[in-house]
C-alpha cells in the first residue's frame, strides 16, 4: 500500500483513470466497492482508508491485535483490490486468503493445548492451501506447450512494465535448452509440492527450491510483492512450525474433561 | 471441547474443496478453450454460483485461478501516450498514464492484459460487449490524461507486443508491436476537449453484464 500510495487517486475516486461507468463492469458484486463509495466523497477519503490499511498491517506485528487487525483488514483489502478486479492481480487473492486464515486460526496469547491444536489446524490448512496453489499452478503449465519448449518462461520474463532487477539478455534466447530446463524445473517444483509432507529432507528440498523459484520471479519478472508474500507463506507453512522450539503449555485440569476422568477411574 | 475441532475439520474440508473447485473450473476453461465445456463443468459452475459458495470464495480470496502464466503465457500488452504541444511542436511519450511507482505499473499491466485480451477477442466466452468496453476504457484513460495535461493533444494507443521467440538466435531481432486501438483527444483554444472520432465513440449500454475473461468471471492472476 505504501508503494501505490502516490497513485491511489488514479485508482479510486472522482479523478480515477477508469470512468465510474466502466469500472462498474469489473465489480464482483460481493462486499463494498471502494470506488463506488469514494466517487461521492472527497479524494482525501481514499488516503485515509489507505492510512488505516497501513496501520492495521503494522498492528498485525503486535500479537494482542493480530486477530482484530486481520478481521478489519480482510474487508478493507477486499474493498481495495477484490470487489473490483480492474487493478488487481494474483498477490491480492493470496493476501486475502492469508488474512482469512489468520482471522480463523490465530491462536492468540493463550498457550493452552487446545489453542495449540487449533493453531496447528491453521498451519495444516495453510500447508494444504499452498499445495493446491502450486499443484494447480504446475498442472496449468503442464497443459501448455510453451512451458515444455521454454518459450513460456521466456515470454514471462519479457513482460512490459516488469521493472526487474536482473534482465535476461536477448541473446540468451538463442539458448533454447536453458529456457526449456528452466520451464520444466518450474513445473516440477510446483507439481512436487505435496512431497513436503513426506519428511524433513523432502520438506527442506521443497522449501529451498520454492524460495529459489520466488526469488527468480522477484528478480527476473519484477513481481516483488508476490515473491515476498509467497516466500513468507512458505516459511510459515514449512519452516517455523518445524523449528526446534520448546513451548510449555498450561495443562488443562482433568476435571475440565469428564471423559478423561471417567477413563482413568 | 470436541465440537470446535469438528467445526474446524468441517471448515477445513469446505475451504479446500472450494479452492480446488475453482481451480478445476478455471483450468478446464483455460486448457482447452476451443472445446465445448464438459458436463461436469456445467454442474460445478452452477454449484460455484450458489450464493454461499460465491460469497465465501470471494471473502476468502479463493475465487481466482492459481494457473500463474499457465497453460500458455498470453500476449503482452502495453500502451503508448503521445502528448503533443501544438504551440511548441514538442512531443512527449509516456508508457502509462503517469503512474509513479513500479507496484502501480504492475497493476496497470494487469488492466492492459484484460483490455488487450478483449480487443483481440481471445476470451473463450467472449461476446460483443467486450471489444467496445476495451475501447471505452482507452477513451477514459485518454480523457483522464487530457484533464491532467491541459493544452496538449493526447494520443492513446494500445499495442500488443510480439516477443522474439526463444531459439531465434539473432540478437538483432527486436520485439514487434501491433496496434490494437488508438484514440486521440484534441485540445481547442476555447478550452474544450473533444474526441476526434466522436461519432464512433463507444458508449456503454446500461444493460451490459460484466464481461467474461479467459479465466472466468474474474481477472486473471499473475
Amino acid at each position: 500500500m505504501t508503494r501505490i500510495w502516490p497513485d491511489l487517486p488514479y485508482y479510486y475516486g472522482a479523478d480515477a483513470v477508469i470512468d465510474a461507468a466502466i469500472a462498474a463492469h469489473w465489480r464482483t458484486g460481493v462486499g463494498w466497492s471502494l470506488s463506488e463509495v469514494l466517487f461521492h466523497f472527497p479524494q482525501l477519503s481514499v488516503q485515509l482508508i489507505a492510512l488505516l490499511y497501513i496501520t492495521l498491517c503494522l498492528l498485525l506485528c503486535w500479537p494482542p491485535t493480530v486477530r482484530a487487525s486481520a478481521f478489519v483488514l480482510l474487508f478493507i483489502h477486499q474493498a481495495f483490490f477484490l470487489s473490483e478486479t480492474s487493478w488487481s492481480y494474483g498477490v491480492d487473492y493470496l493476501a486475502q486468503t492469508g488474512l482469512f486464515i489468520s482471522v480463523l486460526f490465530y491462536p492468540g496469547s493463550d498457550k493452552t493445548a487446545a489453542h495449540h491444536r487449533w493453531s496447528l489446524m491453521g498451519i495444516r490448512l495453510l500447508q494444504c492451501q499452498l499445495v493446491v496453489v502450486y499443484f494447480f499452478g504446475g498442472l496449468g503449465k503442464l497443459f501448455g506447450e510453451s512451458w515444455w519448449n521454454g518459450s513460456g518462461i521466456w515470454k514471462a520474463i519479457h513482460q512490459p512494465f516488469s521493472g526487474e532487477l536482473l534482465s535476461a539478455p536477448i541473446f540468451t534466447g538463442s539458448w533454447p535448452y536453458l529456457w526449456m530446463v528452466a520451464g520444466l524445473l518450474t513445473i516440477l517444483i510446483e507439481l512436487m509440492h505435496p512431497i513436503a509432507w513426506l519428511g524433513k529432507r523432502y520438506r527442506q528440498v521443497i522449501l529451498y527450491t520454492t524460495i529459489a523459484l520466488h526469488l527468480g520471479i522477484g528478480l527476473f519478472i519484477g513481481l516483488y510483492h508476490f515473491a515476498a508474500l509467497m516466500i513468507w507463506y512458505n516459511l510459515c507453512a514449512w519452516y517455523y512450525p518445524y523449528k526446534h522450539t520448546t513451548t510449555t503449555y498450561k495443562r488443562t485440569p482433568l476435571e475440565d474433561n469428564p471423559d478423561s476422568v471417567t477413563s482413568t477411574t | 471441547m470436541r465440537w470446535p475441532y469438528t467445526i474446524g475439520t468441517l471448515y477445513f474440508i469446505w475451504h479446500l474443496s472450494t479452492s480446488i473447485l475453482h481451480n478445476i473450473l478455471l483450468l478446464g476453461t483455460g486448457a482447452k478453450p476451443d472445446e465445448s465445456p464438459m458436463l461436469y463443468h456445467d454442474v460445478l459452475m452452477q454449484y460455484r454460483n450458489l450464493p454461499p459458495v460465491r460469497y465465501f470464495a470471494q471473502l476468502a480470496g479463493l475465487h481466482g485461478s492459481y494457473c500463474f502464466y499457465g497453460p500458455e503465457v498470453g500476449s503482452s500488452y502495453h500502451s503508448l501516450f503521445v502528448l503533443e504541444d501544438s504551440a511548441s511542436d514538442q512531443k512527449t511519450l509516456l508508457s502509462d498514464p503517469g503512474l509513479r511507482s513500479h507496484a502501480s505499473r504492475i497493476r496497470y499491466r494487469s488492466l492492459l492484459e484484460v483490455a488487450g485480451g478483449w480487443l483481440l477477442k481471445v476470451a473463450p466466452h467472449e461476446d460483443s460487449q467486450v471489444r467496445p468496453l476495451a475501447k471505452a476504457l482507452g477513451v477514459s484513460i485518454c480523457q483522464h490524461m487530457a484533464a491532467r495535461h491541459p493544452g496538449l493533444h493526447i494520443t492513446c494507443s494500445y499495442l500488443a507486443m510480439g516477443i522474439p521467440p526463444v531459439g531465434s538466435g539473432d540478437a538483432n531481432v527486436k520485439p514487434t508491436h501491433v496496434l490494437l486501438f488508438k484514440t486521440k483527444t484534441i485540445y481547442y483554444e476555447a478550452h474544450e476537449e473533444s474526441h476526434d472520432d466522436a461519432s464512433s465513440r463507444p458508449t456503454i449500454p446500461t444493460h451490459w453484464h460484466r464481461p467474461v475473461t479467459r479465466r472466468g468471471n474474474d481477472a486473471d492472476m499473475a
